[in-house]
């Protein structure tokens, strides 16, 4: 991601962004609400396009391309293609209410990747396994609590073996008890797969226990960013240590 | 008065009616076919963020809602021939009340499209999904449901507009019953029976409807 900046009604929100995240790396963004966390995921997942800047994913370009040395953009045919190496969970599951369990997951690779029916099926049935819910393959999102449908969303994403997965704040909509299997399903995700993950979290423990890389972020800017013992045992920005401490007196 | 009233003209009659009440409710399923498909591209086209494609569709629907149906009939069958466009009669009806209970519908799907949550379009947006699957599996379906019973009003709406057509020398339930009672002179038996059909197939669709409305407010 380079110099991505993106406005909404004249207000910068993300400015100036520089970020990589290596493949593999499990980069936790912190940062007080309205900070722009959710529009650089946002970014990413192409829900939103920059106002400047470019942002590559495996070395190609989402959603525009080189032209003589400028940038294009609404390059339509390479956004899927690289949208595709991108996935997410959202906070609010998004599932899709009228498929069963079985059907959210298989859709994407059906649909998108063109698998067969019988492989998709194969690779849900593993997920529902490592999430641990295959008895509820048939049931529908709106008959599984709000833990159990962020897991479904978790593999739905998963489905499509993106190289990178974005988590925004996806146990902020649960009720406290259900938050720490999530962070475990997430924790247990990160150890298994060598994938990306880009995950914005008010839980600092996991973050630490997660993250490669910590970033803290503020009015649209990287304030600090280090390993997590750095930015969250021995933060130096003052905005960071407030921000810690508001936190933890929470 | 004594109402001269003749049973046996009753079931003369009858086989004829009915026969042609076949007709009207054939032209009714066509038209509304017509009308869910047509209405479904409008909708889609309205919304539409380039003006290219949505300000036609927009000037479409204004300008079949501000006249007449009949005189959107009269146009098809008489002029449009003129214009070197020539339908038969039943066709042309069909297409005329199709495309303009099509305006009605494209505003009850754009609605019932935009009340599906935003967070459906962007979760297939994440999952990559084309854009014809996007509509297909994870937008319609979600947004017909709540849909039906105001569909489900238009279609018995259509239905009662049917007669119009007798108009353009389509011989439904209406333009039947003339032709009858034109060379019987009992016009009294005559459209009694016609009303009487038009509330016994009416009635009982509102009630549907209704009966499905409350079951999709429960769920
Ligand atoms: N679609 C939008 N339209 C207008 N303003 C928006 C939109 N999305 C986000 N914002 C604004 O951008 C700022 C950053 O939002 P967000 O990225 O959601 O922050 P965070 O996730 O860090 O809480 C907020 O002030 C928010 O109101
Ligand atoms: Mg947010």
């Amino acid at each position: 991601m380079k110099q991505v900046r993106k406005e909404f009604g004249g207000h910068a929100v993300v400015k100036s962004m520089d970020l990589t995240v290596a493949s593999g790396e499990k980069l936790v963004i912190i940062g007080p609400s309205g900070s722009g966390k959710t529009t650089i995921l946002r970014l990413i997942m192409t829900l939103e396009t920059p106002d400047n800047g470019y942002i590559e994913i495996d070395g190609e370009l989402l959603g525009c391309a080189w032209d003589s040395g400028r940038i294009t953009k609404n390059n339509n045919k390479n956004l899927r293609a690289v949208r595709s190496k991108v996935g997410m969970v959202f906070q609010h599951f998004n599932l899709f209410p009228h498929m069963s369990v079985l059907d959210n997951i298989m859709e994407a690779p059906t649909r998108s990747l063109r698998m067969s029916k019988e492989e998709a099926r194969e690779r849900a049935i593993g997920l529902l396994q490592r999430i641990d819910m295959v008895g509820k393959a048939s049931s529908y999102p709106g008959q599984l609590s709000g833990g159990q449908q962020q897991r479904v969303a978790i593999a739905r994403a998963l489905a499509m073996r993106p190289s990178v997965m974005l988590f925004d704040e996806v146990t902020s909509a649960l009720d406290p008890e259900k938050v720490g299997e999530i962070l475990q399903t997430i924790r247990e995700l990160a150890a298994e797969v060598n994938m990306a993950m880009v995950i914005v979290t008010h839980e600092m423990g996991f973050a630490r226990n997660i993250a490669d890389r910590v970033i803290f972020m503020d009015h649209g800017e990287i304030v600090e960013s280090g390993p997590p013992d750095e930015v969250l045992g021995a933060p130096v920005h003052p905005r960071t240590t407030a921000f810690l401490k508001a936190i933890l007196d929470r | 008065m004594s109402i001269d009233w003749d049973w046996a003209y009753v079931f003369e009659i009858l086989p004829e009616l009915l026969r042609a009440t076949l007709i009207t409710i054939r032209i009714s399923l066509l038209g509304f076919a017509v009308a869910l498909v047509a209405g479904l591209l409008i909708a889609m086209a309205r919304m539409n963020r380039n003006w290219v494609i949505s300000q036609p569709a927009l000037f479409f629907v204004e300008f079949v809602r501000l006249t007449p149906l009949l005189v959107q009939l009269f146009f098809a069958f008489y002029v449009l021939p003129v214009l070197g466009v020539s339908l038969p009669a039943e066709p042309t009806g069909v297409v005329v009340i199709g495309l303009h209970y099509a305006t009605y519908a494209s505003e009850v799907f754009r609605s019932g499209i935009r009340a599906v949550a935003t967070g459906q379009w962007e979760a297939s947006i994440a999952l990559s999904l084309p854009t014809f699957a996007v509509w297909r599996r994870v937008i319609l379906p979600q947004a017909i449901r709540p849909m039906i019973p105001a569909l489900g009003n238009y279609l018995i709406q259509m239905f009662k507009d049917v007669p119009l057509l007798s108009t353009i020398t389509v011989y439904e339930l209406l333009g039947t019953a003339n032709l009858i009672a034109g060379s019987s002179f009992r016009y009294l038996e005559t459209l009694t029976l016609v009303g009487l059909i038009f509330l016994l197939l009416s009635y009982p669709s509102s009630l549907l409807i209704r009966y499905l409305e409350i079951r999709l407010e429960k769920s």
